[in-house]
């Protein structure tokens, strides 16, 4: 059960870090300031004694936040990944109608052929098929551009309610277009349908601006304010305000309008002193109150590197999937593959098919392949650039083999390993692989070969 | 089945008698204890609670209710209970969805299978917004429910939701809206408090608009962000078909 956020359930100068959480992915917090290494200060919109309340920050550092499905959707700079996250969470695990177009959508942008498959085939097919290939932005884009709505299926809509007029397969799009790295044709395309709004559903117009809030492309700011004046435009206004704060607000958020101000000019005002270049707005997210923008940050500076002292603030992060998108722990996982070779079994047969996996939170793939000769070739991939040279060490029994990931795309990093049928004969059959990965320390010296 | 009134379209084995019923149809119910009296008068509807029929063939419906604290909120009831003359003593309706048949069908499909789903019963159930649905959201009422069904579990859109404060405050309703903010507080949010204890306070509630006032603005602040489906919003939906009626049994009665 959700925790207790009511007021009385708290004394006034202390909140529990889990009923924190709960308040703010409920939109229950009116008011907050971020002090880190401190504490965070703030209201509940649910107190009307508009008590402060004060979260510690050792409260915050030790909340278990592996444990709440909130923090694992992450930043991804591949489509493929974040449609994976998507894909993978609990709600599309139902077999429904507009589950499944909403899979076929995504093999159609894979290029990959419609087959009979039951629902629970379908996605795992669906996932093994984005872990195996990504899909280009662009062509999401595109494709959601052809699936705008228009006039006509807005009416064949009104008929029945039925949302495939609606093209509602773009839900699960936009979702994973939130859980990407800033992109402007991503914003384009989340702002195609926000405009759109006379002709889309109100669920995928929400999504939409959801998605624009998270995906933090400061281009979308603008646009959200004009569109605040529009009185069709009505319906989504404390959604449209819930984007702008989050991508407005700094070490301290900014509250919604109060109906004193008419949104429009409440948010012309807050928005008024923040024209910012990019560099200065990359310093406001790195603090934010919104740890999303920081996890952004630090996966952004993962690759370009940032200011001393803000990428130390970010190693300190008080949310832990914050502090590993800058600093990411050790990977451990067993690899279900019979690495032992034995000539007998093996003389008439021929190799067995690659092997494709990930690890269990996903950061991690690796595919094993074996050829005619008997040796094996282990490939490890990652999205996540903060493993750019760490070690990938794989043991079993007494044999140990190392690589290195190196960076072989502007997102992703790769390693591999080869080993020859003569190790394979001398380890122990039954057992499997162990794999670590140890991301890189400066004392460590670069592995050779 | 008598077979006159089987021609008829009528189950007898409802009280009253029964319209023939389908997969995926709209239940609706009128009680007549105080919180049910509360939500019609609030809504300014007939229906206090709505439900689904999940298997016409053996006479289910699947809905969405505050039971015992920390129990599952969603459960299979037989239609004969649903619509007896203790639950629905202020009558009820059946409302069945005008489009394909199939999508009904698979709205009552999606329905029987979150029985074995961990749900908890919470009017303050944001029906869009929290994460967009990425997560999915554990908590919900009876309306929203049935919305849930068709949307998520068929791809049909019923109704639009609404905004708290555009529902409940339009046609001048606003104290009305501070009433329910205290029944969702003091009845139905709390399901850790005794039944008898949150009838009591209900009625205090009630009684006093001040109280009232204070908890609407504690339950649902200008900041909540989420929307409201109400069984009557459903049952006056264009795009349902109103199939049957139950009359108002007797004054007293539960929903």
């Amino acid at each position: 059960m959700s925790p207790d956020i009511r007021p009385e359930s708290f004394s006034a100068d202390t909140l529990p870090a889990d009923a924190f959480w709960a308040a703010y992915s409920e939109g229950a917090v009116a008011e907050l300031e971020r002090h880190p290494g401190r504490d965070y200060r703030g209201k509940l919109d649910t107190d009307p004694d508009g008590r402060d309340f004060v979260v510690s920050w050792p409260a915050l550092v030790r909340y278990d936040y592996q444990a709440n499905p909130q923090f694992s959707l992450g930043v991804h700079t591949r489509l493929g990944r974040a449609l994976r996250t998507v894909i993978g969470a609990r709600l599309m695990r139902q077999d429904t109608r507009p589950h499944r177009a909403q899979l076929w959508f995504v093999l159609e942008l894979l290029g990959r052929p419609q087959k009979e498959l039951s629902y629970q085939e379908l996605r795992e097919y669906a996932l093994e098929e984005l872990a195996r290939a990504d899909i280009p932005p662009e062509r999401a884009v595109a494709a959601l551009q052809q699936r705008l709505p228009d006039e006509a299926r807005w009416a064949a809509y009104q008929n029945d309610g039925d949302v495939a007029y609606l093209a509602m397969e773009r839900e699960v799009v936009l979702k994973a277009f939130g859980l990407l790295v800033t992109d402007s044709r991503v914003c384009r395309a989340l702002m195609s349908v926000v405009e759109n709004h006379a002709r889309e559903d109100v669920v995928t117009v929400g999504l939409a601006l959801w998605a624009l809030g998270r995906l933090n492309d400061k281009d979308a700011i603008p646009f959200l304010i004009r569109l605040l004046a529009d009185p069709r435009f009505g319906y989504h206004t404390l959604e449209a305000e819930r984007a702008l704060q989050l991508l407005c607000s700094g070490g301290r958020m900014i509250p919604l309008s109060s109906g004193g101000e008419a949104p429009r000019e409440y948010w012309e005002r807050a928005a008024a002193p923040l024209q910012r270049g990019a560099d200065d707005w990359a310093r406001v997210d790195a603090a934010s109150v919104f740890w999303e923008k920081r996890l952004r940050r630090a996966r952004a500076w993962v690759t370009t590197g940032g200011q001393p002292a803000e990428l130390a603030a970010l190693r300190d992060d008080e949310v832990e999937p914050v502090r590993r998108a800058i600093s990411p722990v050790p990977i451990l996982m067993i690899l279900s593959y019979p690495l032992a070779y034995r000539q007998t079994a093996r003389a008439h047969a021929p190799p067995p098919g690659p092997v494709n996996g990930e690890s269990a939170e996903g950061s991690l793939r690796w595919r094993i392949e074996e050829e005619a000769s008997g040796d094996v070739v282990l490939r490890f991939g990652s999205d996540d650039l903060a493993l750019r040279g760490a070690r990938v060490r794989v043991t079993l029994g007494t044999w140990q083999g190392q690589t290195e990931f190196r960076q072989a795309a502007p997102d992703q990093v790769l390693g591999f390993l080869r080993i020859p049928v003569a190790d394979r004969i001398t380890m122990p059959e039954g057992e499997s692989p162990r794999v670590e990965v140890h991301p890189v320390s400066d004392s460590d010296p670069p592995v050779s070969g | 089945m008598d077979p006159d009134r089987a021609e008829a379209g009528i189950d007898p084995t409802i009280q009253g008698g029964g319209p023939e019923f389908r997969d995926g149809d709209l239940l609706f119910r009128a009680g007549t204890a105080d919180d049910s009296r509360l939500i019609m008068q609030l809504t300014g509807g007939q229906f206090s609670h709505a439900g689904i029929c999940g298997r016409a063939e053996t006479g289910e419906a699947v809905d969405a209710y505050p039971r015992d604290p920390q129990d599952q909120a969603i459960a299979c009831v037989s239609l004969v209970e649903f619509f007896d003359e203790h639950h629905a003593a202020g009558g009820g309706g059946v409302c069945r969805y005008r489009g394909d048949p199939e999508r009904a069908r698979e709205a009552a499909r999606f329905a029987a299978r979150q029985v074995d789903e961990r749900y908890f019963f919470d009017i303050r159930s944001p029906i869009l917004g929290r994460g967009y649905e990425v997560v999915g959201d554990n908590r919900l009422y009876c309306s929203e429910f049935v919305w849930h069904c068709f949307r998520t579990g068929a791809g049909v859109t019923l109704v639009d939701p609404r905004d708290f404060y555009d529902l409940f405050t339009a046609a001048g309703r606003a104290e009305d809206a501070e009433s329910l903010a205290a029944l969702v507080r003091e009845r139905l949010v709390s399901a850790r408090t005794p039944k008898q204890m949150a009838q009591k306070a209900t009625a205090q509630v009630m009684s006093d608009p001040a109280l009232a006032r204070k908890v609407l603005k504690r339950e649902l602040g200008p900041g909540h962000n989420g929307r409201f489906v109400t069984p009557d919003q459903l049952a006056r939906s264009p795009r349902v078909l109103h199939v049957h009626t139950f009359p108002a049994r007797s004054p007293e009665g539960q929903s």
